[in-house]
């Protein structure tokens, strides 16, 4: 054992290893260090958007009659309120640009509640400094069935986009 | 040179599978639900929650005596098509109304039913999303 470890000590000093050649013994190749670099800033920049995006709550209730809106007036989250079959409620949200680069704003829509919603505009380019006030619509079709509550969540995401 | 081989053959065959979907496909669904009308994209809310805006649906041919109440049809009008659901059945015509919508459309000539939705396990077939495509291309 001891002479084991004198040999160790006799030899060349070791190169110093990277955390993956440790692990696997191999040491990465360069296409292999471009695909990490690569897919490193992919998910830094997906990252980025997701966590900027602005989220918000959704919801709307179906109310028995007709013509019968009932409208909750909070900021916090985009409430509909109480809607009975043929009617509809829309609530605006701004979305504006104070980066000094161009955004391209996409909007998603998720949960039981985005069959039912309308967008009147999505996916377009924010310039700096601009304001855009968006529309979202909900309208009650005659399928819905009273007493049922539809919710969802609505991400508003702002990529980058200074080549445009 | 024998890996140049190699690659082309495999080229030809990833080619030769690309080609046949894409041709064979269709051809072949309107061979198997008997009409040359099989899919079709939905693009209104009409017949929300069943069907949503978006979704493809498999459509397959069908004759006047096999047409039910409940059943979701495709009819052409003037302006293309519509996909609805059979509220009555005529001599000559047949009612249909969006399960959405809170009145019947005007009275269908049966010669105008292009067929019905395709059942799987006594569900309407449908791939969501993938309607958004053929959406996108007819827009363009």
């Amino acid at each position: 054992m001891a002479e084991e470890i004198w040999n160790l000590d006799s030899s060349e000093p070791e190169k110093k290893k990277g955390w993956w050649e440790r692990k696997t013994g191999e040491k990465l190749k360069t296409h292999e260090k471009i695909l990490g670099i690569i897919f490193l800033v992919v998910f830094l920049f997906v990252f980025y958007v997701t966590l900027d995006a602005n989220k918000y709550q959704a919801e709307v209730r179906v109310i028995e009659g007709q013509g019968r809106v009932g409208v909750n007036p909070t900021t916090e989250k985009l409430d509909f309120g109480d809607l009975s079959q043929g009617t509809r409620s829309a609530r605006t949200v701004t979305i504006n640009n104070s980066t000094p680069v161009p955004m391209f704003v996409s909007v998603l829509r998720l949960g039981s509640i985005s069959g039912l919603m309308t967008l009147e505009k999505n996916n377009f380019i924010l310039r700096k400094g601009q304001e855009q006030q968006v529309e979202f619509t909900v309208y009650m079709p005659a399928s819905a069935p009273v007493g049922t509550k539809y919710t969802g969540r609505v991400f508003v995401f702002k990529i980058p986009a200074p080549f445009f | 040179m024998k890996r140049a081989l190699f690659f082309l053959l495999n080229l030809a065959v990833y080619v030769a599978i690309v080609a046949g979907v894409l041709f064979g496909l269709p051809r072949f669904l309107s061979w198997y639900l008997h009409t040359p009308y099989p899919m079709a994209a939905i693009t209104s809310g009409s017949m929300w929650p069943v069907l949503h805006t978006g979704d493809l649906v498999f459509i397959e041919g069908v004759g006047k005596g096999d047409l039910r109440i409940g059943d979701i049809v495709v009819w052409k009008n003037p302006s293309g098509f519509t996909i609805h659901r059979v509220v009555r059945l005529g001599e000559n015509t047949l009612v249909t109304k969006g399960d959405a919508n809170f009145t019947e459309d005007d009275p269908v000539k049966y010669e105008d039913v292009v067929g019905r939705t395709h059942q799987v396990w006594g569900k309407n077939a449908r791939i969501p999303y993938l309607g958004h495509i053929t959406m996108y291309a007819s827009q363009r």
